[in-house]
């Protein structure tokens, strides 16, 4: 890869001390995100995708957590950055969206204030200009007579209104990345596809970049181009999307797959993952996935494997189990359950 | 919405009339449990039994009490003669009572002494209103500083020293201490603010700080709570991520977000206490409405002290209807649920 | 042919909502009629404010239906008595979305379990602690974690504890209310396989409502597709997913996203949303319709407008609510 990455990560770490011990909710994770690319981070509950998120903004605070590692944003380092670098860096460069659009927009302000305050914050514009520049914002996701919406307060909406006004509102100074932390969770199906079309759209519009965070890997196949898969903390996997469901190389994915319900096909017994995600204060010493894997081997127990390339250099995997191995297993038992 | 209010007032005139018969019962039942005439409470002890029940007579002691009861209720809306002949006075309307002890109708007590106590109370709720929400905002948003150490510990002292104590310190400080603090060597005493505006407000200064010392410990450390909350909310992250300023983050989205509830709150102590501070006017003697209540039941006035029940009653349920008004303003889902 | 084990016939609930001027009545469901046959999984699917979930409280008797009908195994379940109603309940049970709030956190996993022998006056052979250890093994839980409180276990093993308890009394019906939409995908899976063994082993009857129609496609032999109230759709399982009547089926089929690599697929995009577009009269679906948007003539629409679709049989085993199918 000749030229740097929109957004390069590389061994991030955030870790919250509590007083049950150290909570290690982002443990080594690297990734790239390149210009105009929309990336999916997948992963359960408490895998640290969404606190992972949060870091590439510099959310967390630093009293209540120790972030390390870098976050690079063309060219500028996030992790450790002064707060004024980095405030000017939100907003206008990076800019994120999160999964309860309600409790994430003021109750107290219109929609339209909360709106051109995020332009004002970066453009030196009156407020009138910075009126209209919200009103185009909320016609061009699709708010019905945007000049009426402006005076709305978040409530007035319907959950499909409020995402896409967060959406106009993320958007406004035009940033070079978007966040979006589950942006369709508390949405309807046939919502979330609207929304997620609005997405890709835009996207496609600005020549932002995506982050997409989801727990839902119909919602990744659909929309990324290149996906991250996560599993406590860690990344287990990552690959072009057509890669990552043709040919799987963790163990985690496939049990990820084996799990999932299909609407287009009826399927016997599904194949779950046996037992639960490990504590993140007390991780296994080896391969965080060992203990639910059913393919773990001696140095899984004892030894942490590193993400290294799986059948392709762009196609990355955290597993002990040779290549070639996997690939046969992929090929012989998990593809056919499918 | 203006059926809204109408059915509020109806509803607080519903609640006063409730109170006016509760008031009214109680002072009935006295006379019967101190087994003393009703009587020698309107004359005083030494009246002989022959002029008690004249007394008796002339006042409707001794009819039915629901006609008593109408009579003193119509009475405030039209107004009444109390006895005949010569002793003959009358009361005009509102009248809540006739104190033959002083030979004044209640209601020109009542608003007398009212200014004091206004005074008294709007002067001290500025003080802590200021003082106490800024202090807890300070607090919530530098938390765990020496400066939310501090105003903890200020807070704690403030919530634990009753008011007597700090105001009898105060009060020998300022009148007999050391000769560098004997600023008010002259004694403290209430001067009308339209008799002379500049010691109007030298004069209650002591008297805002004793009323305001423990309540601003109150608000302070409820401030910092519903503020710390609020940095926890989702629309917070979200103001943060537009690259908002530390500043604007706290004190605006966050303390917009308080503004509602301590709002309600100090309407709803504003309306306790301007029916009398009784002991802060006792302590300094201010001639308000807590010492007006305060000299009616050690002189057993009973007139007064009906009289100046009733009135708290009433400036409870005002406080009631108007911060209900105010929550309907500040928070617009209240506003357009109806 | 037999009685069905469960039959709702026209089932309404209205609920009355704020007051004063803003009083106004909300129909939560409306005409909503369905059977559940033995050993059978019905499975309600639709979006938020369907009335999915008002249907299975009423069907439980947790909510009082404005009016219709619920026979249950021969007895109409409207408007009985809970002394009557009681021994109808071992075998009507259900399971909630919230496996948190519907277990008592001061009683122990024993103690929830036995709950359902002691109401009933049910003594097991082998006694009500061996039962409970069995039940708990059954589900996939450790019986000697029996003295344990549900806030020391996790969201799947805590559903594990309400399916246990619904199961403990062999019921012939299992209303399950969301039982999976709060857990993670490798969860929810466990979760589901439980569900579906366990219909295997005792022969019980599923009402299964869900949001998630790939995970309705898994375990339900019927479905019933609600819209606003109303049951748009009705049909067998392959039948319903491999050719969608109704074009609220198709859209909300085609909206569902699919974990495989993507191919060109003919995607219905609805427009608005049900909190939006809530029209007055007519068919409830029109304002969000894509063929009422396009193809239909302006007679045809009027007939939209004007008349509520009724459910009618299109081929045995499918019908649908709308004019134009």
């Amino acid at each position: 890869m000749a030229d740097e990455p929109l957004l390069r990560v590389r061994d991030l770490s955030v870790h919250f001390p509590t007083p049950d011990g150290l909570v290690r909710s982002v443990d080594g994770l690297s990734f790239d995100v390149r210009a105009g690319e929309i990336l999916g981070v997948v992963g359960e509950s408490g895998s640290g995708k969404s606190v992972a998120g949060k870091a590439i903004l510099g959310l967390h605070e630093p009293g209540q957590s120790v972030t390390t590692g870098e976050i690079r944003y063309a060219g500028r380092q996030v992790v450790g950055a002064a707060e004024e670098e980095l405030r000017q860096l939100r907003g206008s460069e990076i800019a994120m969206i999160f999964q309860d659009p309600l409790s994430s927009l003021h109750p107290y302000f219109t929609i339209g204030d909360q709106l051109s305050e995020a332009y004002r914050v970066h453009n030196r514009v009156s407020r009138k200009a910075a009126r209209a520049r919200a009103v185009e914002m909320l016609t061009l996701v699709g708010i019905p007579a945007a000049a009426r919406s402006y005076g709305a307060y978040p409530h007035e909406f319907s959950g499909g209104m409020r995402q896409r006004a967060m959406i106009a509102m993320a958007l406004i100074c035009d940033p070079g990345l978007l966040i979006a932390d589950e942006p369709t969770t508390a949405l309807d199906v046939t919502v979330q596809a609207q929304i997620l079309q609005l997405i890709w759209d835009l996207s496609q519009e600005f020549g932002s970049a995506v982050v997409l965070i989801t727990h839902d890997l119909g919602v990744v196949a659909e929309t990324c181009d290149r996906v991250v898969v996560m599993y406590a903390g860690r990344c287990l996997e990552q690959a072009d999307v057509v890669d990552l469901f043709e040919r799987p190389m963790s163990p985690y994915t496939w049990g990820l797959l084996g799990s999932i319900p299909r609407i287009d096909e009826t399927r016997g017994d599904l194949a779950p993952i046996a037992g639960q995600p490990p504590s993140l204060i007390d991780l296994p010493p080896g391969c965080s996935f060992e203990p639910r894997c059913g393919f773990a081997f001696g140095s899984c127990t004892s030894e942490r494997p590193e993400l290294s390339a799986a059948g392709s250099e762009d196609h990355l995997a955290r597993c002990h189990l040779p290549v070639p191995d996997r690939q046969e297993i992929w090929r012989t038992q998990i593809a056919p359950a499918l | 919405m203006i059926r809204y209010a109408a059915n509020r007032v109806l509803g607080a005139l519903g609640v006063l009339l409730v109170a006016s018969v509760v008031t009214f019962s109680i002072f009935q039942l006295l006379p019967r449990v101190t087994k003393v005439d009703m009587a020698f409470y309107y004359t005083g002890r030494n009246t002989s039994p022959a002029q008690a029940a004249a007394v008796s007579e002339r006042f409707g002691f001794d009819k039915p009490v629901w006609e008593q009861y109408w009579t003193w209720l119509s009475g405030i809306v039209t107004g009444r003669d109390l006895g005949d002949g010569v002793s003959a006075v009358h009361c005009a309307a509102p009248c809540l009572g006739y104190s033959f002890r002083q030979n004044r109708s209640v209601t020109e007590m009542l608003v007398q002494a009212f200014p004091v106590t206004l005074s008294i109370v709007i002067g001290a709720a500025v003080l802590w209103l200021a003082g106490g929400v800024a202090a807890g905002v300070i607090a919530a948003a530098r938390r765990g500083s020496w400066f939310d150490r501090g105003s903890t510990v200020i807070s704690l002292l403030g919530v634990s020293i009753p008011e007597f104590f700090s105001g009898m310190l105060l009060i020998y400080a300022l009148t007999a201490g050391p000769s560098w603090l004997r600023w008010y060597s002259g004694g403290i005493t209430y001067v009308p603010f339209t008799q002379d505006p500049v010691r109007w407000a030298v004069n209650l200064l002591p008297v805002w700080f004793c009323l305001a010392f423990l309540i601003t410990a109150v608000y302070t450390r409820w401030t910092r709570a519903a503020m710390l909350e609020t940095m926890s909310e989702d629309f917070i992250t979200t103001a943060k991520a537009k690259g908002l300023r530390r500043r604007t983050v706290v004190g605006k989205h966050g303390l917009r977000a308080v503004i509602p509830t301590v709002v309600t709150l100090a309407g709803l102590d504003l309306g306790a206490l301007l029916g009398g501070v009784i002991i802060v006017e006792y302590l300094f003697s201010f001639p308000g409405l807590g010492r007006l209540a305060y000299d009616g039941i050690s002189t057993k006035d009973l007139p007064v002290i009906m009289g100046t029940t009733l009135f708290a009653a009433f400036l409870i349920v005002v406080a009631n209807v108007v911060v209900d008004a105010c929550y309907a303003i500040l928070d617009p889902r209240v506003r357009h649920g109806g | 042919m037999t009685a069905p084990l469960l039959e709702v016939r026209d089932l309404r609930k209205t609920f009355v909502r704020g007051h004063g001027s803003g009083r106004r009545v909300v129909t939560a469901v409306d005409g909503v009629s369905f059977e559940v046959a033995d050993g059978e999984t019905l499975g309600v699917v639709g979006e938020s404010g369907c009335g999915k979930s008002t249907t299975a409280g009423m069907v439980v008797r947790l909510i009082e239906p404005t009016s219709g009908e619920i026979r249950f195994a021969g007895t109409s379940l409207v408007g009985l008595r809970e002394r009557r109603l009681r021994p109808l309940r071992r075998e009507l049970q259900m399971v909630f979305q919230d496996p948190q709030s519907s277990l008592n956190p001061r009683q122990t996993v024993g103690t929830i379990l036995s709950a359902p022998f002691q109401v009933q006056g049910v003594q097991p052979s082998g006694g009500v602690l061996a039962e409970v250890r069995h039940l708990m093994e059954r589900v996939g839980l450790n019986p000697e974690h029996y003295n344990r409180y549900p806030h020391q276990f996790s969201g799947g093993q805590r559903q594990r504890i309400g399916i246990a308890r619904a199961i403990a009394l062999r019921p012939r019906l299992v209303v399950c209310d969301e039982p999976v939409s709060a857990l993670d995908v490798s969860v929810q899976a466990q979760v589901l396989n439980l569900l579906a063994g366990l219909q295997d082993e005792f022969g019980m009857a599923y009402l299964f409502v869900a949001h998630d129609l790939a995970v309705v496609r898994h375990l339900s032999d019927q479905v019933v597709v609600m819209y606003l109230g109303r049951v748009v759709e009705q049909a067998a399982r392959e039948e319903l997913y491999r050719n969608p009547a109704h074009p609220y089926t198709q859209a909300l089929l085609s909206a569902v996203p699919v974990p495989k690599v993507p191919e060109a697929r003919k995607r219905v995009l609805l427009t608005g949303d049900v909190v939006q577009d809530r029209p007055v009269g007519g068919c409830a679906f029109r304002s969000r319709c894509p063929r009422f948007a396009g193809e239909l003539s302006a007679g045809d629409k009027t007939r939209c407008t004007e008349e509520t679709p009724t459910l009618l049989p299109l081929s045995p085993g499918q019908s649908a609510a709308c004019h134009f199918v």
